[in-house]
């Protein structure tokens, strides 16, 4: 009668004879390599289809101080897209919406500024007054003299520095331009934050 | 997450263990290189995760799509799993004759069973580890190894009383 050692040993040296000649017959890390890539553009494109729905307060942003917003990280929404895929979606040029990033805050105070466009809003995260504040245009044109910039996770973006601010245009899901000015020295990773793929 | 180099190193270190441990738990060459990249890529996927215990994760998820295959196949009708694994053997003696039949009766085992044995004594897997890979307390691996022990030495048994039939006939 075999014991459980003997047994066991029967195993082992079974499963060895069994497996000796068993190894792997391609490139596993370049077959895995190939296609993790795949399968990564491919999440990625569909979340670049898929509006963020949490970030959809349409219409409003905030821009968060330079010493505030520091604190601060993009949300995932906005940065998942920064491979964008080759595929036919991103043939066409990418659309955003402005929105608020609600981990920063929620937005207490909305102003038109005097000198603003119809289209033009002051915001500020809780009381008006706080110093916390932004300047979004939701439908407007591209400026001559704004320059293509690069910020990760955005493409097809443009921007101009005037001062101690800055403004970055995207193009919207009307057709136009939505604008975007915060502090100069907002993080990109915290202005990323504000613009979300329109569907 | 960028996959760096150390994945590379994981790859090439531990797919051909991990090749084996498939293979004995579907008992199908083809099913298991494919068993062994997909648990690879989901290795990858989440490797921010992983990376601290690379072999013991990419075990865990081999033998959930193992458990994936038994359980569809139990709502298939009944194949013949073990071809592949006796023609690998060539009997020379005693000793080999008797390996030669505990693999087929390895494959008639229950799942569980199986995939308990194969962890255990083919990747040497102390009673924790196997439980980790498993999902299950420590407590039912040790009753799983002993029940697939006793119903292996039955079923042993019962062969060898087939062959003696048999050669009287």
């Amino acid at each position: 009668m075999l014991t459980d050692d003997n047994l066991a040993d029967l195993l082992r040296s079974s499963f060895a004879d069994a497996t000796k000649t068993v190894t792997p017959t391609t490139d596993l890390v370049s077959t895995v390599r190939r296609k993790h890539v795949a399968a990564q553009r491919r999440r990625v494109a569909v979340r670049v289809g898929v509006p963020a729905v949490a970030a959809a307060s349409v219409g409003v942003a905030l821009a968060v101080p330079a010493q505030h917003a520091a604190t601060h990280r993009a949300p995932q929404a906005a940065r998942v897209s920064t491979p964008l895929p080759i595929s036919s979606s991103n043939l066409a040029q990418a659309s955003y919406r402005v929105a608020f990033p609600q981990k920063f805050g929620t937005v207490g105070c909305v102003e038109r500024p005097a000198s603003g466009q119809a289209s033009t809003w002051l915001l500020e995260a809780g009381n008006c007054g706080s110093g916390v504040s932004a300047v979004i245009t939701t439908d407007t044109s591209l400026p001559a003299d704004a320059k293509p910039i690069a910020i990760d996770g955005l493409t097809g973006v443009y921007g101009r520095t005037d001062g101690d601010t800055r403004t970055v245009w995207a193009h919207n899901d009307r057709g136009s331009y939505s604008a975007l000015t915060v502090n100069a020295s907002t993080p990109d990773s915290d202005i990323a934050a504000f613009f979300t793929p329109a569907s | 997450m960028q996959l760096g180099t150390d994945f590379d190193d994981f790859v090439r270190v531990a797919s051909p263990g991990l090749l084996r441990t498939a293979f004995l738990l579907c008992g199908d060459r083809g099913h298991a290189e494919d068993m062994v990249q997909t648990a690879l890529l989901r290795t990858a996927r989440r490797w921010s995760t992983a990376h601290a215990q690379p072999v013991a994760y990419a075990r865990r998820v081999l033998v959930n799509l193992a458990k994936d295959r038994w359980r569809d196949r139990a709502r298939r009708p009944l194949e013949h799993e073990s071809a592949e694994l006796e023609l690998q053997l060539e009997p020379e003696d005693a000793q080999i004759v008797l390996r030669h039949t505990l693999l087929p009766l390895l494959m008639s085992l229950p799942a569980r069973q199986r995939a308990v044995l194969t962890l255990r004594y083919l990747d040497d897997l102390s009673v924790e580890e196997t439980a980790a890979a498993l999902g299950c307390s420590g407590g039912t691996v040790k009753s799983q190894t002993h029940d697939a022990l006793n119903r292996l030495r039955t079923l042993l048994a019962e062969d060898t009383l087939k062959e003696i039939n048999h050669a009287d006939r």
